[in-house]
């Protein structure tokens, strides 16, 4: 039995023990995210000096990874905040001219008219109107809740020239609180039309038109 | 990228506007604002129609600049949102005019050049038309445009 202890016995040096003992301490501590590098008198040609080395290049490469990936994250994650921004403001925004009867244009606004928007809406309206031949536009602010006065002129002055383009303009979903707005300007919509709703001003139209 | 800081004291919100994505924010938080305190619906949009007339005109003109909102109490008018726009564009030379509607800084606005515009200049009478009250206060390389809007409207025949 001596025999076989003996032979099993690793002939190790105590002290290449101790490195052994800290390389295995310095990677369990690179596990938790913790990059203490190796210190060694012996020079790389030595066998213990050439893994501490090993192991010190691969605790830097660790690391450099680790920066980059936060970094990727951190700009993963502010895309992902823009992209969500984005969504909501597109709501906002969008405000579609649909051809929705033979040369009849509809625009349905929702949300919030401010100078900006009506001018930017004028003008596309305006383009659509020449660009299609429509004979008549349907403005429907069913969707709209409140008109500055101000807003509300640049509205008016839009249908007007709505109707100089050759075209009707009729305006649909006006809410109580607008239409004193409107009165509150003294302003009279002569020659353009108001319903209630979009479907009774698409209903009197084509009736209208069929006769 | 922080949206909001809360830098002024607790219950005030500043924002940045950097982009339209920013107003929208603004518009957003201050809808909920006024929520909270009990504005109706129509005094709520209000509030958002000059938030974004006071957004867009610093991405216009203010190059960089921000919105504050914050509660205000008044010991006659009660509570209300104050709003401050503060920017670090050139000073508003024709007070007057600037709050004219259909005017811009270069006397008034044909209307064929209003198409080309990117807003006709209204934005400001707007602004006044919708608060209660409205203070422009310039400074050194900086302006602040200042406006609060109450909760309850006064007793009075409510015209303004």
């Amino acid at each position: 039995m001596n025999d076989l202890n003996e032979a099993h016995q690793p002939d190790v040096d105590g002290e290449v023990l101790d490195k052994i003992a800290d390389v295995l301490l310095t990677l369990s501590e690179v596990s938790v995210g913790i990059y203490r590098k190796l210190e060694t008198d012996l020079p790389a040609s030595h066998p213990v000096g050439a893994l501490f080395q090993g192991v010190n290049e691969m605790i830097d490469a660790i690391e450099r990874e680790k920066t980059l990936n936060a970094e990727f994250r951190r700009e993963l994650e502010e895309k992902l905040e823009t992209i969500e921004r984005q969504r909501s403001s597109i709501r906002e925004l969008s405000t579609p001219i649909i051809e929705i009867w033979d040369r009849i244009l509809c625009l349905p606004i929702v949300g919030v008219m401010d100078t900006t928007r009506s001018t930017e809406m004028t003008d596309a309206l305006l383009k659509a109107v020449v660009e299609r031949s429509a004979r008549c536009a349907i403005i429907d602010i069913t969707g709209i809740d409140v008109m500055d006065t101000g807003t509300a002129d640049h509205f008016i002055r839009m249908a007007k020239s709505v109707q100089l383009l050759g075209a009707e303009c009729i305006l649909t979903g006006i809410n109580p609180h607008i239409a004193r707005t409107v009165v509150e300007m003294g302003v009279t919509l002569t020659g353009i039309t108001t319903h209630r709703s979009l479907r009774t001003a698409l209903q009197r139209y084509i009736a209208r038109s069929a006769r | 990228m922080t949206k909001v800081k809360d830098s002024g004291p607790p219950g005030s919100e500043r924002h940045l506007i950097r982009d339209d994505l920013d107003v929208f924010e603004a518009r957003r938080a201050v809808r909920r604002r006024a929520q909270e305190l009990g504005f109706a619906l129509q005094a709520r949009e209000e509030l958002v129609i000059v938030v974004s007339e006071l957004g867009s005109n610093i991405l216009k003109y203010g190059i960089k600049g921000d919105i504050t909102i914050e509660v205000v109490t008044d010991e006659r008018r009660g509570v209300g949102i104050h709003l401050v726009a503060h920017d670090i564009g050139p000073p508003i030379e024709n007070l007057k005019m600037a709050l004219t509607d259909g005017y811009s800084d270069r006397g008034p606005i044909d209307p064929l050049e209003l198409r080309k515009r990117k807003g006709f200049g209204g934005g400001l009478g707007a602004v006044v038309r919708l608060t209660d009250s409205f203070e422009y206060q310039p400074g050194t390389g900086e302006k602040r445009l200042s406006v609060v809007r109450y909760l309850r409207k006064p007793k009075s025949s409510g015209v303004r």
